[in-house]
């Protein structure tokens, strides 16, 4: 709740504590009623070589990143997702369909080269 | 006794003046938008994400455009549909803040610049363009955040 005249600062969140990497970036950085979250990449994923598996494992990460930064993947409005390749388009659309609730927020996927050899990664915008 | 009446009532008070700011603050939720909501299949995203004054425009990839191999051609398509999307939100190409520019081959960066300079004469968005693997072979995708 905050007074109209009172000027905004950016908030910092992290599902981790402590954050790591912290020096370099943070997990979600809050201003006003928005949040941006850093991107999520799938080496850490189950089965890393499996796009399914690496968009659950993703999607999971920053999920637990909007809760602990007061917010829910329905108050996701913009997503980008970056693929290692284009051909897993479809595979990553499976595994991501309705994870983000009845109203979809509006995303971008290009395929791109990711860091740590990752199959997906995604970053969002949203609010709290 | 009397000053802890006090200080509960300026609680009281307190919440009470904050209250509006608290119910708008709740009340704020996005909406999700098309100007084509009869497109099939349904993706799995929203064309548009309203939100507050800003409005969140997913990708315009170039696949559809009239000669998907043409840059030119591709670029005014996925400015044309940016358009369309943008009015459908109540908003417009002269409110977009940030845009971020896909390009298959980075080599057809200055002929994408031409039809994007044409299209933001004035005070152009910030920008960011990279070359990238896009659907369906696309030689560009552009997405925007604007205001409404």
């Amino acid at each position: 709740m905050s007074n109209e005249s009172t000027p905004l600062t950016r908030e910092f969140f992290s599902a981790a504590q402590p954050s790591p990497n912290a020096h370099i970036y943070t997990p979600v950085v809050g201003f006003g009623q928005l949040l941006f979250l850093a991107g999520k990449t799938s080496a850490k994923a189950p089965d890393p070589a499996d796009v399914r598996s690496c968009t659950t494992y993703v999607l999971d990460e920053i999920e637990k990143e909007l809760i602990a930064a007061g917010s829910s993947m329905q108050q996701v409005v913009k997503v980008t997702v970056y693929l290692r390749h284009i051909e897993e388009w479809a595979a990553m659309n499976e595994a991501y369909v309705g994870r983000f609730g009845a109203n979809p927020p509006a995303r971008t996927t290009i395929a791109a080269i990711l860091p740590h050899e990752s199959r997906v990664e995604i970053e969002v915008i949203a609010h709290r | 006794m009397t000053r802890r009446m006090l200080a509960s009532s300026a609680v009281v008070i307190g919440a009470a003046a904050l209250a509006p700011f608290a119910r708008a603050a709740e009340k704020m939720r996005k909406k999700v938008l098309a100007y084509n909501p009869n497109a099939t299949p349904k993706p799995p995203y929203s064309p548009a994400v309203a939100y507050g004054s800003l409005v969140f425009v997913s990708g315009k990839a170039s696949y559809a455009a009239s000669d998907p191999k043409d840059i030119r051609v591709c670029t005014k398509y996925a400015l044309d549909e940016l358009a369309k999307e943008l009015k459908n939100a109540g908003s417009s190409m002269d409110n977009v803040l940030k845009v971020q520019v896909f390009l298959r081959n980075i080599d057809d960066y200055a002929a994408m610049n031409e039809i994007f300079s044409a299209t933001f004469v004035k005070e152009p968005p910030t920008r960011t363009t990279v070359a990238a693997i896009i659907p369906r072979d696309s030689l560009v995708e552009i997405d925007a955040i604007a205001f409404i």
